[in-house]
């Protein structure tokens, strides 16, 4: 598994546990920080992400199914 | 100063062009033998169902050479040939030699021990072979590779693992036997041009839709259920969504997450991809004999990588034929099915240039606001796989020798067999048996109980389960509804 940089003295960080939550130290100084940074919703970013992706692929869904099914699907029925 | 990348950067450097290099190379010869008359590929090893051990293996021009002369050339072909890109690749050549060399002869055995008639022969195969009992288990020698690369993956000493997986390299093999099976779709698009049209047109629309609702669906999972952070739900999202490690290395890249992020996800794409290979053939052919073709391209919508997929593909590929013989009396030919879980899967490679590109734009233009900087429309390119070039190459090779050197399709047809068939057929299969052998290998399961992964993997399996399997299996429904491979004609 590789491992991340220390951003203080650019040492190996490795893998811990602490409590309930998996962080990285540093091997040489301690430093510590998240593995999985806690970052709340954000509707301006992430529902802009979401909801442009998933408009896209409805109308990309039914535009091209209606075209293969009455292109091509129908020939197999 | 770093290098400035060029359109042809990495064309003689990188696995994907060598992938590209060697399947057109092998795809060449068959078309040269073809059109000249001259054999240069009656040497390749074919591999047949066998009682008797004899039987077992053959050169494919058997006149050309003894059984035995046509496996140690084959091996000696492969050995040399694969070391060319390794060369250029500038891995150790030493060992790889040595590691390519234990892959192809455990290969070879798992092939040879697969295809015994006790296990492989159907109930109609069995009077051929003089036997009255077989388990029918078409495509047993892949399964048997498969078994033995993961026993020498999770339970071989350390040195002698990390020492084959030198020259165990599925996604390399996979991409190789794709070209070659670009050339099996042009041969046989010969005979059914409009069929293969309408499959390659299928799948490059459910690919479409399938990846545009699968990201936004799995990015929301990430970060609403899992509390994932954005850099770990988009790698995430990419990598169960697009093409597993290469979208999600895409993806990390684009939007600058730490390098932790794409070489975790990785380990879990590989190690879901392997189980999805081993359980949704048998289910899929078990549940879905009535969409065979769907059932096909479903497995390029979710299983996450080349080789997994395209593996999974030829199981699928064997064990629908089967009951279909057996059953319903009726003779598919060998390669749709699997074609169109390839078909699935290359478009949804070559959307990965795109996707990265389009997040990239996203990330610097809205997510972090990044002034003055531009996103290189060459990354289009430059994350582009490569050897899909090959495969649609050699299949527009076929086609247009096919339809322009020839008075009528059954002369192009019985031409190109001569030497196509040995390409397409006995040789790409043995490179499937390479890549089952090398995914085994590549394959720890260990690394699911490594630290960190826990909310990880909780959140890729639930996504892959609930998402992406039936989402996929919808789309490809849709998009393939009724359509059955040709048969065999008498």
């Amino acid at each position: 598994m590789a491992e991340e940089l220390c951003p203080t003295c650019g040492s190996m960080m490795e893998i811990a546990k602490m409590e309930d939550e998996d962080i990285l130290r540093c091997t040489s100084c301690g430093f510590e920080r998240p593995l999985i940074a806690v970052e709340p919703w954000d509707p301006e970013i992430d529902g802009f992400l979401t909801k442009y992706s998933l408009v896209a692929g409805i109308i990309a869904m039914i535009v091209l199914w209606a075209i293969i099914y009455t292109t091509i699907l129908v020939q197999y029925r | 100063m770093a290098e400035e990348r060029r359109w042809y950067t990495g064309m003689f450097s990188t696995e994907d062009w060598w992938a590209f290099w060697l399947g057109t190379f092998f795809v060449l010869l068959g078309i040269i033998t073809s059109l000249s008359g001259v054999d240069l590929v009656g040497w390749i090893i074919k591999f047949s169902k066998w009682v008797a051990i004899e039987k077992a293996f053959r050169a494919s021009h058997k006149e050309l050479m003894s059984p035995i002369a046509s496996l140690i050339s084959t091996y000696i072909i492969l050995l040399l040939t694969t070391s060319v890109g390794a060369y250029f690749m500038k891995w150790d050549i030493k060992k790889y030699f040595g590691a390519f060399t234990i892959v192809f002869w455990l290969s070879a055995i798992a092939y040879i021990i697969g295809e015994n008639a006790y296990i492989a022969a159907t109930e109609l195969d069995r009077a051929k072979y003089g036997i009255d009992w077989s388990l029918s288990l078409g495509g047993a020698f892949y399964i048997m590779a498969l078994i033995i690369g993961l026993i020498i993956g999770n339970f071989a000493p350390k040195g002698l693992r990390e020492f084959i997986k030198l020259g165990a390299r599925p996604e390399w093999f996979i991409k190789v036997a794709i070209v070659m099976l670009g050339a099996k779709l042009g041969y046989l698009a010969i005979k059914s041009f409009g069929y293969a049209v309408h499959l390659l047109t299928a799948g490059a629309s459910a690919t479409i839709a399938a990846y545009l609702l699968f990201w936004p669906l799995a990015f929301l999972a990430g970060r609403k259920l899992f509390k994932l952070s954005r850099e770990w739900a988009a790698c995430l999202a990419s990598g169960i969504s697009i093409c597993g490690v290469s979208a999600a290395i895409a993806t990390a890249g684009a939007i600058r997450a730490r390098p932790i992020v794409p070489v975790m996800i990785s380990a879990l794409i590989v190690v879901f991809a392997v189980i999805e290979l081993i359980v949704l053939p048998g289910i899929l052919a078990a549940f879905w004999m009535n969409e065979p073709i769907a059932a096909g391209a479903s497995l390029g919508l979710t299983v996450k990588t080349d080789g997994a997929d395209a593996a999974a593909g030829a199981i699928l590929d064997e064990l629908m034929r089967s009951r279909a013989e057996l059953e319903l009396g009726q003779k598919w030919e060998e390669g749709w099915i699997l074609m169109s879980a390839v078909n699935t899967k290359i478009w949804i490679d070559m959307f990965i240039g795109v996707w990265a590109f389009v997040l990239a734009t996203i990330w610097v233009y809205r997510v972090e606001r990044r002034p003055g900087e531009k996103v290189q429309k060459m990354e289009i390119w430059w994350r582009f796989p490569k050897f899909v070039l090959g495969y649609f190459l050699a299949m527009f090779l076929l086609l247009l020798i096919g339809f322009y050197l020839y008075p009528d399709t059954a002369s192009a047809y019985k031409a190109l067999t001569v030497g196509i068939k040995p390409v397409e057929g006995s040789l790409r299969k043995l490179f499937f048996v390479l890549t089952f052998t090398s995914i085994g290998i590549v394959t720890d399961f260990r690394a699911l109980k490594q630290e960190g992964l826990g909310r990880l993997t909780a959140a890729y399996a639930f996504v892959l389960a609930v998402i992406i399997i039936p989402l996929g299996w919808l789309i490809a429904w849709l998009f393939h509804m009724g359509m059955m491979p040709p048969t065999v004609s008498p």
